[in-house]
């Protein structure tokens, strides 16, 4: 950055308007749709944050030989992250995979590039999402090929026989929400081509938990079987409860799988009785005799065996170490040290003497732990995953290290409000409610978010009727508004009546009224309204759940081992939304299955689940969301995944939900169960899909959908989306990326079926404001996250049929007058193209100095006003226009900025009146030099010529500074000095200082002078030179001459201006 | 133009067999793609490749002009200029070197053999894939991945120097639409990814008149662009120019 000064620092605004010629928009698109190239030419731009990261389900890493450690961390929800420094930088490698979900991660030890994931995170909270199967890589993760194992949902683990890279066993603890055979332990021999499965539970709920091989002999495993299920209303780990049956146990193989002994308190002294919950199994690896389970049973614990699982004995049964076990089930044992253990838990927790005791270590970490990695060359080093991140350790665990650069994070929900830019706000799953901005000079660091609550995060809003305060929600419906200035929050959750128990779920749902900005919503399983920022509530509804008393049993929730934590709660109100065409149109999804509408405001409540057919019954919903553009219209989206059925559903209703339309199945091409659907605010044909799998967006009503894959969106959980209206931007909440922003969605909404029928034709952007960006950010290191900036210019889309590959595509901007100004080089993709343009004149031509003047790299940003942009391509032309605002925001108006553009396109005229001037000088000399060479040249004639050459190069060292040597010189001289207010001209667009342009009225002046002793030394010097040189036999030194080619840097300017119709140095005055 | 080079482009692949894309190998993808450049003799053929143009960085509208020039035999050099002040890097086949004047210098500094990797691949003026065998490279075919929205044919090449280029080429006219280079710098990987474009014939061969580079999977909006106006071959080149500067 070292040189980079202000004007070259400043980054111009938002895009601008382009009104579409050459393709008439109008009407609905057309019913066959769009494909994901077409539309993910839009771009998106993801702004994290790694701030709060989101949570890790997988690390593996390896010590290379040249001492750098290659680190591969799979996020819950969020894909394979590769880091080949030890984590200061990270890619994310599974981008193009059609999941994101991780459970495990395994290096091939003996190959190096050879990688293992499973996908289909293990750590079964209600909110887990699922994966497809098992991946490998050979080439450390640039390239993945599934390998089978297609029905697993979840992988928990994947063992590799250290001698044969072909013998892989899969962990499969299989579907969370339904039965299942697809799960137990399974055996490739041929490196994934055929899997076996080698041990299985004894019912359709019992998969695999835990696997270690013993590092002496491959053919010998322990594995742990775990009897699991979720639903929406309840979890059990182990049977339905501490007494009840489960197909949980302990097994051993010495035969490579294809024999099991179960080993039990029965046959193995010390284990405990069952029934059991989770489990996990490791042999510690410096010794393999010693082997440590963590049991889940009606007496959890750690336990301990030394002489190879013949016999047990009970360690560790501390809280810590038992606390969730369907969450917490992983043991590590440092591969140099049989007694040093690491449990992950809330809290880190670790023995260094065999279990017996536990200390926690976790220290400044997020907590809830699901991961460990100890570095077996030095097990200082110590990484560990949790539902905040990645943490490092150099000290064996007892401070650690943030990666602020995982931008994982795992949103429910988004909006915005209305700044200029706008503020993002979001709540995530285990990391609170956060306020972003969506722009910020020099980008968008970590730091530009705001921690606004606490707890699980989910709806947050800023407060519409005053931007000092938001409203934000921690699990289970506990609602603060947030005084912003002081971060004081009040809690206004409404409260229960007389013996009367209110259900919040999980992710209780909060809406802003769209017509009054006092008005707020919050359904338990009654609907309250507020309109006083929540100092009172009205109850607007009857319970508009089933209410059905068998899926209300949460305290009995957990299996083995209670766990209520309210992510179970069911029967509630899940989704609200109130008609932006009609305040007393307020509908209502459940979780339960009930779709309710009332129109009179909450007076008269109808149940509209009967009427959507080929619906099965007690189906999620998702979201309902309220048309836009015509009242009566509404929108639902049903989530059954919570009964194994992973496939979208949405339905339409255009007459207030008497008939609806199923617009969303995955005859469509849609993959993943549905979390959200829009109606584009400014067009209707226009909707937007957010699925367990990504984005999909359809410009025909939903009789077709593509999938947005731009700026290698992943197909990741969309869970909610929300418009910038005023800006026209979609800002996307995915659970496990964090937040993208696609920018203006305007060409979108202008794809027509003329648009995709053309070859070519521009298509409209919003209007172009020249914004005013200021200097921001400082360095922070390679390990830490930066959001993306909207693109700095003005954005001009266009539309191709195909990818441009032979022959020019011309792009031009065109002034008022109809001159061409700019050329561009142009976007070649199939679909929408974006390209950008600085609206900067071109940079003035500044002469050649010992170093680079700053400011005069660039051109001052030209007048607000009416260009024309115009595509060539195959010979055909296209045009559209091109309307430049001043930024919204700017506190001058465009008398001050004709002023400020006068004033630097004058000191932009100056460098050029310079440059002539400096290079005449150059050139000049050269050819005195040239002559001073001469053979035979008298004693005289040699003196004119040194004298020549030396006052030339004088007068032109009066010019430019010419210390060379790469020093800070603080040489300054006119070019120097023209730099610096020419700089502050251009990097303020307000009305210029009068004393700046008194300083170049100044430097004018002293380049006049400098102009003037110029011709009187040509006039003086030159001739009695040339004359003595012609009486010598010797060419003549030509003034013009000099002026046209004499400078040694002519070559460079010829070839810096060949692209120009003008003559690069022949000009005697400024261009520009 | 254009239609001169779409027409030349659409006649050669006319005559091309047509060959189901699934089925390619990649030698069979090597062997369309060197026809579709204008053929292995046209490439051998080639003696030099002079290409002028400009330089655009994103989000900013410096002048910067720029020239590329490779020599069969010879060497590579890429000169930047803007502000009359000269940025070159060259390299003649054994030594690689810059100058770069940015900070108020301008004798030559020599490039460390890492830094050199990207201009020894440029000085294979044949394209690495021409007769890669020959040159110890070997290949493999990772089957078709989008390119903005292309399914490209994606070939890994193994250099010989151990480092590796991804190529991505286009199914329908089988020109490279975009690489990936993958070099080690002092230990450590590198990426860059490079899209090329606007291809037209010049001296029976086709070359990209556009190349965008960034760093792997960053937009086109991000990626630095070359912007050649003019391209020249065969022409004659003095040898000298690609060797470290002599102080005199």
């Amino acid at each position: 950055m070292s040189g980079f000064n202000r004007a070259q620092g400043r980054r111009i605004g938002l895009p601008g308007a382009l009104a579409v010629l050459a393709i008439a928009a109008a009407g609905s698109a057309a019913a066959d749709g769009i494909d994901a190239a077409t539309i993910s030419g839009l771009g998106a731009r993801n702004i994290g944050s790694a701030q709060m990261s989101g949570r890790i389900a997988a690390i593996a890493a390896r010590q290379e030989s040249d001492g750098k450690v290659t680190l591969f961390v799979g996020a819950a929800s969020g894909g394979v992250w590769r880091s080949y420094d030890g984590g200061t930088t990270f890619q994310p490698v599974f981008d193009k995979q059609p999941v994101q979900s991780i459970g495990a991660i395994t290096l091939d030890p003996s190959t190096a590039k050879t990688v293992w994931v499973g996908t289909g995170e293990s750590w079964t909270r209600n909110s887990a999402s699922v994966g497809n199967g098992i991946y490998r890589s050979t080439d450390s993760g640039d390239t993945w090929q599934n390998m089978g194992l297609p029905n697993s949902e979840r992988i928990n683990a994947i063992v590799i026989d250290p001698k044969d890279s072909n013998t892989v066993y899969a962990c499969v603890p299989g579907a969370l929400w339904s039965d299942s055979a697809d799960r137990g332990l399974y055996k490739t021999s041929d490196g994934g081509k055929s899997w076996s499965q080698v041990l299985k539970g004894t019912n359709l709920s019992t998969g695999c938990s835990g696997l270690t091989m013993d590092p002496r002999n491959p053919q010998r495993l322990f594995a742990g079987l775990w009897d699991f299920r979720r639903k929406g209303w309840s979890f059990r780990s182990g049977g339905d409860g501490p007494k009840a049956t489960s197909g949980s146990g302990l097994f051993l193989t010495e035969d490579g799988g294809k024999t099991w002994k179960q080993l039990d308190a029965k046959n193995s002294a010390g284990l405990p009785p069952a029934p059991w919950g989770r489990l996990d199994v490791e042999i510690a690896p410096s010794s393999p005799d010693i082997v440590y389970a963590v049991i889940e049973g009606v007496k959890s614990g750690l336990f301990r065996s030394a002489d190879g699982g013949k016999t047990w004995e009970a360690r560790d049964a501390s809280q810590r170490m038992v606390w969730r076990p369907f969450y917490f089930s992983k043991l590590i044992v440092d591969p140099t040290n049989a007694e040093r253990i690491f449990k992950p838990n809330l809290r880190l927790i670790a023995s260094e003497d065999g279990g017996k005791s536990f200390a926690v270590i976790s220290g400044g970490t997020h907590g809830d732990h699901h991961d460990v990695w100890v570095n077996p060359k030095n097990p200082k080093h110590v990484i560990t995953g949790d539902d905040g991140g990645l943490w490092i350790s150099h000290d064996g665990g007892n401070k650690w290290w943030k990666a602020n650069n995982l931008p994982v994070s795992q949103f429910y929900h988004v909006s915005v409000d209305d700044k200029d830019p706008y503020q993002v706000y979001g709540g995530l799953q285990d990391n609170s409610s956060w306020a972003g901005d969506s722009s910020y000079p020099g980008g968008i660091s970590n730091s530009r978010w705001e921690n606004l609550y606490g707890g699980d995060g989910f709806y947050t809003f800023a407060d519409p009727s005053d931007s000092n305060f938001a409203y934000a929600e921690a699990q289970g419906g506990h609602i603060g508004r947030i005084d912003r200035r002081m971060m004081l929050q009040r809690d206004i959750q409404p409260t229960a009546n007389y013996k009367e128990k209110l259900r919040w779920n999980w992710n209780t749902p909060i809406a802003l009224s769209p017509t009054n900005r006092n008005s707020l919503y919050i359904g338990s399983q009654f609907l309250f309204l507020s309109h006083d920022h929540g100092q009172s509530w009205a109850r607007i509804s009857p319970d508009l759940t089933t209410n059905d008393p068998n899926k209300q049993k949460q305290e009995e929730s957990g299996g083995i081992t209670v766990d209520n934590s309210s992510a179970e709660m069911h029967t509630t109100i899940y989704s609200i939304a109130e008609s932006p065409r009609d305040e007393k149109q307020i509908w209502v999804g459940t979780d339960d299955g009930n779709v309710q509408l009332t129109r009179d405001g909450g007076t008269h409540w109808s149940n509209l689940t009967p009427n959507i057919k080929g619906l099965p019954a007690a189906s999620w919903v998702s979201s309902v969301t309220a048309s836009p553009s015509a009242a009566g219209t509404g929108y639902a989206t049903f989530d059954r995944h919570t009964y194994g059925d992973m496939d979208p559903w949405a339905y339409r209703t255009t007459d207030y939900g008497k008939t609806w339309t199923r617009i969303v199945a995955p005859t469509q091409g849609i993959r993943g169960y549905a979390h959200i659907l829009r109606e584009d605010p400014a067009a209707a044909n226009v909707l937007y899909l957010g699925t367990e799998f990504g984005l999909w967006i359809s410009i025909d009503s939903g009789a077709s959908w593509a999938a947005f894959t731009g700026s290698n969106f992943p197909a990741v959980a969309v869970r909610d989306l929300a418009f910038q209206q005023r800006d026209g931007d979609l800002v996307i909440a995915t659970h496990g990326r964090g937040i993208w922003i696609i920018d203006d969605l305007s060409a979108l909404r202008a794809l027509t079926p003329a648009v995709l029928a053309s070859e070519v034709g521009f298509l409209p952007s919003r209007p172009a404001q020249q914004r005013l960006d200021g200097n921001g950010g400082w360095p922070e290191g390679d390990a830490s996250f930066l959001g993306e900036n909207p693109a700095p210019g003005a954005v001009i889309n266009y539309y191709q049929k195909t990818r441009h590959v032979f022959g020019r595509l011309k792009l031009e901007i065109l002034d008022a007058s109809g001159k061409v100004i700019d050329s561009l080089p142009a976007s070649k993709r199939k679909g929408i193209n974006r390209v950008v343009w600085s609206m900067q004149a071109s940079p003035p031509r500044v002469p050649t100095a010992a170093q680079p003047a700053n400011a005069g790299r660039q051109g001052p940003r030209l007048l607000p006003g009416d260009y024309t942009v115009r595509l060539t391509k195959a010979g055909k032309q296209y045009e559209a226009p091109l309307h430049i605002t001043l930024d919204r925001r700017a506190n001058f108006n465009i008398e001050d900025r004709k002023l400020q553009l006068a004033a630097a396109m004058r000191a932009h005229a100056l460098f050029g009146r310079m440059t002539d001037l400096a290079d005449r000088l150059a050139g000049l000399k050269a050819m005195g030099e040239a002559r001073q060479g001469a053979s035979g040249l008298s004693k005289g004639t040699q003196a004119l010529a040194d004298k020549f050459v030396t006052q030339a190069d004088v007068l032109r060292k009066e010019i430019v500074a010419t210390k060379e040597g790469g020093a800070i010189t603080g040489e300054e001289r006119l070019r120097e000095h023209l730099d610096e207010v020419y700089g502050a001209l251009i990097s303020y667009e307000g009305r210029p200082g009068n004393y700046q342009e008194a300083r170049v009225a100044a430097l004018e002046r002293e380049l006049g002078e400098l102009e003037t002793r110029t011709k009187a030394f040509i006039d003086k010097d030159l001739p009695p030179l040339n004359d003595a040189l012609k009486r010598e036999h010797q060419e003549p030194i030509a003034a013009l001459a000099a002026q046209q080619l004499g400078s040694q840097y002519a070559a460079i300017e010829a070839l810096r201006h060949s692209r120009e119709a003008d003559s690069a140095v022949a000009v005697a005055t400024e261009r520009d | 133009m254009f239609n001169r080079f779409a027409l030349a482009a659409a006649a050669l692949l006319a005559l091309l067999p047509a060959i189901p894309a699934h089925a390619l190998d990649a030698d069979q993808l090597i062997t369309r793609h060197i026809e579709a450049r204008g053929g292995a003799e046209a490439l051998r053929a080639l003696k030099s490749l002079h290409r002028k143009g400009h330089l655009i960085i994103p989000g900013a509208n410096f002048d910067i002009s720029a020239s590329t020039l490779v020599v069969r035999g010879s060497g590579v050099r890429a000169e930047f200029a803007f502000q009359g002040l000269n940025f070159i890097n060259a390299f003649d086949g054994k030594d690689a070197w810059k100058v770069d004047p940015s900070e108020g210098r301008k004798d030559p500094e020599r490039m460390s053999a890492d830094e050199a990797k990207s201009l020894l691949l440029q000085s294979d003026i044949d394209s690495p894939l021409l007769d890669y065998r020959g040159k110890g490279h070997s290949v493999e075919y990772l089957g078709l991945d989008d390119v903005d929205g292309t399914p490209a044919h994606k070939l890994r090449l193994h250099l010989k120097s151990g480092d590796e280029v991804v190529y991505y080429i286009d199914p329908d006219t089988f020109m490279i639409i975009r690489d990936v280079q993958k070099q080690l710098v002092r230990g450590a990987e590198q990426e860059t990814e490079t899209d090329y474009g606007e291809y037209e014939k010049i001296g029976g061969v086709f070359v990209p008149m556009t190349e965008d580079s960034g760093p792997k999977n960053s937009d086109s909006s991000q990626k630095q662009q070359l912007v050649f106006d003019t391209a020249e071959v065969n022409m004659a080149a003095d040898p000298a120019q690609f060797a470290f500067p002599v102080r005199k």
